[in-house]
Formats: C-alpha cells, sequence, structure tokens
C-alpha cells in the first residue's frame, strides 16, 4: 500500500481542519488498517473528516455513523495529544467526545419528532458543505442506508432532499 | 416528498420503532 497521502484526503484534512498536522496521524491510520484496501480506507477518513467537521461546526445531537468509520475515530482518540489539536482546529475548536450509544437509549426522554428532525437536518449540512453524497460514501451514514433500503428512496432523491431544504440546517443549531 | 412529510413519516410510531431498531443493528455510533 502506498504511504503517500491522496489529493483528495489532503484537501479535506486541509478544509475541515486548517491548521493541524495530518501527516503523522495519515501514516498511523495506514499502518492499522492494513486489511482494507486503500480505496476504502480513504473513503472511511473522508467520511470521518465530514463528520467530525459537521459534528463541530453544528453543536450536538445524534448523527449515526457506521462502526467502519467510528473505528477510524478510536483510532484517533487513542492518539490524545494529536486528537486534542484536531479538535481544536475544527470549526467549533472545541475537543469532541466519543459516545457510543445506541439510538433507543439516546431516544429515551426525548421527543420523536426533535430526534427524526435532527437526524434529517444534517442530510443538508452535509450537502451544503461537501456536495452529493455518491455511492461510495453514502453507505456509511446510518440515516441514508435507512432512506435507501427502508422508504426505498433513490439516492439522487435523497441529495435531492439536501440541495432543496436548506434552511432544515437551522435545525442542527 | 418533502422534507416535513419525511418527519411527519418517520416520526409516526412503527417508523420510529423500526428506525431505531435499525439503528441499534447497524452498530451506529455518536457524537
Amino acid at each position: 500500500m502506498s504511504m503517500q497521502i491522496s489529493s483528495q484526503i489532503k484537501e479535506l484534512f486541509t478544509h475541515v481542519a486548517p491548521t493541524f498536522d495530518y501527516q503523522t496521524i495519515h501514516l498511523r491510520f495506514l499502518n492499522v488498517f492494513k486489511e482494507v484496501t486503500r480505496e476504502q480506507l480513504d473513503i472511511r477518513i473522508a467520511e470521518f473528516l465530514k463528520f467530525m467537521f459537521l459534528r463541530s461546526k453544528y453543536g450536538g445531537g445524534f448523527i449515526p455513523l457506521s462502526g467502519e468509520v467510528d473505528d477510524i475515530w478510536h483510532e484517533f482518540i487513542l492518539q490524545t495529544r494529536e486528537y486534542e489539536l484536531f479538535c481544536l482546529a475544527l470549526p467549533g475548536k472545541k475537543f469532541i467526545h466519543h459516545n457510543s450509544q445506541h439510538l433507543s437509549d439516546y431516544t429515551k426522554d426525548k421527543n420523536p419528532r426533535e430526534v427524526v428532525t435532527q437526524f434529517l437536518a444534517w442530510i443538508p449540512a452535509y450537502y451544503h458543505h461537501f456536495g452529493e453524497f455518491t455511492k461510495e460514501s453514502s453507505e456509511y451514514w446510518m440515516m441514508v442506508n435507512y432512506l435507501q433500503n427502508e422508504l426505498k428512496m433513490s439516492l439522487a432523491e435523497i441529495n435531492q432532499l439536501g440541495s432543496s431544504n436548506q434552511t432544515a440546517i437551522t435545525y442542527l443549531n | 416528498m418533502t422534507f416535513e412529510q419525511l418527519i411527519e413519516l418517520l416520526t409516526s410510531k412503527d417508523h420510529f420503532e423500526k428506525l431505531a431498531e435499525y439503528a441499534d443493528q447497524h452498530r451506529q455510533c455518536c457524537a
């Protein structure tokens, strides 16, 4: 596997955390996730970076992402100093805690409408900052999977939902 | 389907329970 950082990941790191020196953590990802193809690993790192950007910019709430992307997060958190520097370089400039939580636990004592609105509102936010979901990127986002698999929405319809509901981003604040 | 219609649909009891079950089954994580 090439140890060179791809231009896409380089651009994303620079976009989401402009002052963070990403070389060391990127090399660690390559060494730790050797069982994953380089193409898949780049997608997972990319979706992780997008997730962290959105979480930092828009604050709390439940943005569910897949276990494969969560693994990237786990590895990053273990490098405590670098992880802290990364968080501080994100738009919110605050440390982001990790919380493994089932949705059913999260929704206890919460209004379903509020939860669903939060679940959907980051789709326009994602679209606004990073453009359309692709077949490859969408598989790491639970809500997009759910809309595709359970409601039979196409990716084009989901991207349309993202592009035509930009005001919904305010629900995240 | 509009954004509002989607919220209404997913908030209905059957859909909301199904969504929670789906999320729990797919090892989701959040911040």
